[in-house]
C-alpha cells in the first residue's frame, strides 16, 4: 500500500503515472486541497483518470466532501476514507473597524483555506489587509463577520481559557521579533511553556533543544539586546515551537532583515515545516519569499484577495494587476 | 562645631531617622497601591487589554483630582480621616497617610506611563501565546517595566523627602520640623543649614542607588 501525498497542481500527471506504473496496486491517494489551483475546466479530466483508479484508496480532506472540489468524484466513487486535512479555513471573513463613527474596511469577503503541511504565503502591498488577515486566525483580531476554521474545529467565537489553549497551539513570529527585552534568551524561548505552568526544569531542558535547533544553545543566558537581528529572528521561531504548534503565523518575518540573513530565516523556516510538519503561513510584501519558500499563495489588495492558487503558478502567469506589479512585471514608474 | 554637634547631634540624627521612616514607610504602602491603580489605568484605556470607558474616565479623574489638590490643603483636611486609621494625626505615624494618600495618584501615572513605554508588539506576542490577561500584566507588563518603575521609586522617595518636611509643620517630626522649630522660629541658622545639607545628602543618595538599581535591573543595551 503506497501513500502519496500531493496537494499540487501536477495531480493530473500523478494520476496518469499512477494508472500506467502502480496499476492494480492498493494505494492511498491524499488529495488534500489538490485541485484548488486547478482550473475548473481540467477538473474533469482529473476525476476522469481517476475513476479509473478503482482500487485506491483516496483521501480528501479537510473540506467536507460536498464541499470539496472532489465532490463529483466522490458521489461517482460512493467514496472512501475520509480525513480532515485542513488545517486553516477562512470563510467570508470581514473587519471592518469603525473609529469615531468613520468605518474603515480592512477585510472583505476573504475565504481562504490553508492545509496541513503548506507553507502558505499571503503577499500584498502595504495596507492591503495582510496583517489583519493573519491576526484574524488566532483571532488577535476579531472578525466582524465569517467564521475561522482551524484543524476542522470553527473558533471565531472562542473566548477566554479555550481561545488561550486554541492560541497555544500556534505560534507567531514578527517583523521586529517582539521578544522580552528583559528575559535571557532561554526565558524568551520558555515563555509559553511558562505561561502553560510546566515547571522550570522541564521547560529549560525543553528550551535548550529548541536553541540547538536554531543555532543558538550559546546565548541561552545572553538578553535579546545583545544579538543580532538575525539571531532575535531564530529566537522568537524558537519560542514559536516551544508548544509544539500544528501552524506558525509569520508577520514580515524577514522584513527588518538583510537579504543573506533573511535567506537564511527562510531555510530554517522551510527546514522546520519539512522535519515537524508544522504548516505555516507566512505574511509577506517580498515577492523573493513567496518565491523561496512558498507552495501556495493568496494575493490580497485593497482588503480583497484577487488571486490565488500554487505559488509556482501564480509566479509564472499572475492574473491581477497588483501582482505583476509585485513581480516588477509592470515599469516601477508607470 | 563639636559644640553644636553636642547639642544638636541627637536632634538631628532622630529626625533624619524620622524623616527616612516616614519616607520608605510611605513609598512602599504607595507603591502597594499605586501599581494596581496605574496598572487598571492602562489596562482599560481604549484599546488596551480590558477597554473600559466608564472605569477607566472614573480613574482617571480621581488620579487628577488627588493630582490636583495642594499637599499643605491635603495634610490639614486628612486630620479627621488620619486619627480614624492610624488614631493620630501627630508625628511620624500621623504623616504617613496623608504622604501615601498625596503620592499614591502621582505614583499611578508614573506606573501608567512606564507601563506606556512597552511597545503593543510584546504584549501582542504573549498573547499570541495564549497568555491570560492576568499573566500579561504580571508577567510581561510588570517585569518589562522593572527598571522604569524602579526610576520611578527615586522619584518618588525624593518627591517624599520633600513633602515629609512639609509635614513636618503641622507636628510630623523629622527634618522639616527641625528646621521650622529651630532655624525658622528661632533663627538658628546653624540648625537649619545641618537640616538643609542632610537634606540634600538623602537626595543624592536616594538618586544615586536609585540610578543604580534601575541600570541593574536594566538588561537592554549591554
Amino acid at each position: 500500500m503506497g501513500t502519496i501525498y500531493d496537494s499540487s497542481r501536477h495531480l493530473l500527471s500523478l494520476v496518469e503515472e499512477l494508472l500506467e506504473s502502480r496499476e492494480g496496486e492498493n494505494l492511498r491517494i491524499d488529495v488534500t486541497g489538490a485541485g484548488v489551483g486547478i482550473p475548473a475546466a481540467q477538473l474533469d479530466a482529473v476525476f476522469e483518470k481517476f475513476t479509473q483508479l478503482k482500487t485506491a484508496d483516496v483521501v480528501t480532506a479537510g473540506l467536507a466532501p460536498q464541499e470539496s472540489v472532489f465532490a463529483p468524484f466522490l458521489a461517482l466513487t460512493g467514496g472512501y476514507g475520509l480525513e480532515w486535512r485542513v488545517m486553516i479555513q477562512l470563510k467570508n471573513l470581514s473587519k471592518t473597524y469603525s473609529t469615531r463613527g468613520v468605518e474603515h474596511t480592512a477585510l472583505e469577503d476573504v475565504s481562504l483555506t490553508i492545509e496541513d503541511g503548506d507553507i502558505f504565503g499571503i503577499i500584498g502591498i502595504s495596507g492591503a489587509g495582510k496583517s489583519t488577515l493573519v491576526r484574524c486566525i488566532n483571532l488577535l483580531e476579531k472578525p466582524t463577520s465569517g467564521s475561522v476554521v482551524i484543524d476542522g474545529v470553527d473558533v471565531t467565537a472562542f473566548e477566554g481559557r479555550q481561545l488561550s489553549d486554541l492560541r497555544a497551539t500556534i505560534g507567531m513570529i514578527f517583523q521586529d521579533f517582539n521578544l522580552f527585552a528583559q528575559r535571557t534568551v532561554l526565558e524568551n524561548v520558555t515563555f509559553p511553556l511558562e505561561i502553560r505552568g510546566d515547571d522550570r526544569a522541564d521547560r529549560e531542558r525543553h528550551g535548550m533543544e529548541l536553541l540547538d535547533l536554531v543555532g543558538l544553545s550559546a546565548k541561552a543566558k545572553q538578553y535579546p539586546s545583545q544579538l543580532s537581528g538575525g539571531q532575535q529572528q531564530r529566537v522568537s521561531i524558537a519560542r514559536a515551537l516551544a508548544n509544539h504548534p500544528r501552524v506558525i503565523l509569520c508577520d514580515e518575518a524577514t522584513s527588518a532583515l538583510d537579504s543573506l540573513t533573511t535567506n537564511s530565516v527562510l531555510k530554517l523556516l522551510r527546514q522546520i515545516n519539512q522535519d515537524m510538519g508544522v504548516t505555516m503561513v507566512v505574511i509577506t510584501h517580498e515577492i523573493g519569499v513567496v518565491e523561496k519558500i512558498c507552495n501556495r499563495v493568496a494575493v490580497i489588495d485593497g482588503s480583497r484577495i484577487v488571486e490565488q492558487g500554487g505559488a509556482a503558478e501564480v509566479l509564472q502567469d499572475p492574473q491581477a494587476d497588483v501582482t505583476r506589479r509585485l513581480l516588477g512585471r509592470v515599469r516601477w514608474d508607470a | 562645631m563639636r559644640e553644636f554637634l553636642a547639642e544638636y547631634g541627637q536632634l538631628l540624627i532622630d529626625g533624619t531617622l524620622s524623616t527616612l521612616a516616614m519616607v520608605f514607610i510611605s513609598t512602599a504602602l504607595t507603591y502597594v497601591l499605586g501599581v494596581p491603580l496605574g496598572v487598571l489605568v492602562t489596562v482599560t484605556a481604549p484599546g488596551s487589554l480590558k477597554p473600559h470607558r466608564g472605569l477607566n474616565a472614573v480613574l482617571g479623574w480621581i488620579v487628577n483630582i488627588g493630582r490636583s489638590i495642594p499637599f499643605i490643603i491635603l495634610l490639614v483636611a486628612l486630620i479627621p480621616v488620619t486619627r480614624l486609621i492610624v488614631g493620630t494625626s501627630l508625628g511620624t505615624v500621623g504623616a504617613i497617610v496623608p504622604l501615601v494618600v498625596a503620592a499614591t495618584p502621582f505614583v499611578a501615572r508614573m506606573v501608567e506611563s512606564s507601563l506606556a513605554e512597552l511597545g503593543p508588539g510584546v504584549i501582542e506576542a504573549a498573547l499570541s501565546y495564549g497568555a491570560s490577561t492576568w499573566q500579561v500584566i504580571w508577567k510581561v507588563m510588570l517585569r518589562e517595566s522593572l527598571p522604569s518603575i524602579m526610576r520611578g521609586v527615586s522619584i518618588t522617595l525624593i518627591t517624599l523627602v520633600g513633602y515629609s518636611a512639609m509635614a513636618g509643620a503641622v507636628g510630623a517630626g523629622g527634618l522639616g520640623d527641625i528646621a521650622i522649630r529651630y532655624g525658622y522660629y528661632r533663627y538658628q541658622d546653624d540648625v537649619m543649614i545641618a537640616t538643609i545639607v542632610i537634606l540634600i545628602i538623602l537626595v543624592q543618595l536616594i538618586q544615586m542607588s536609585g540610578d543604580l538599581a534601575a541600570r541593574a535591573l536594566d538588561k537592554r543595551n549591554r
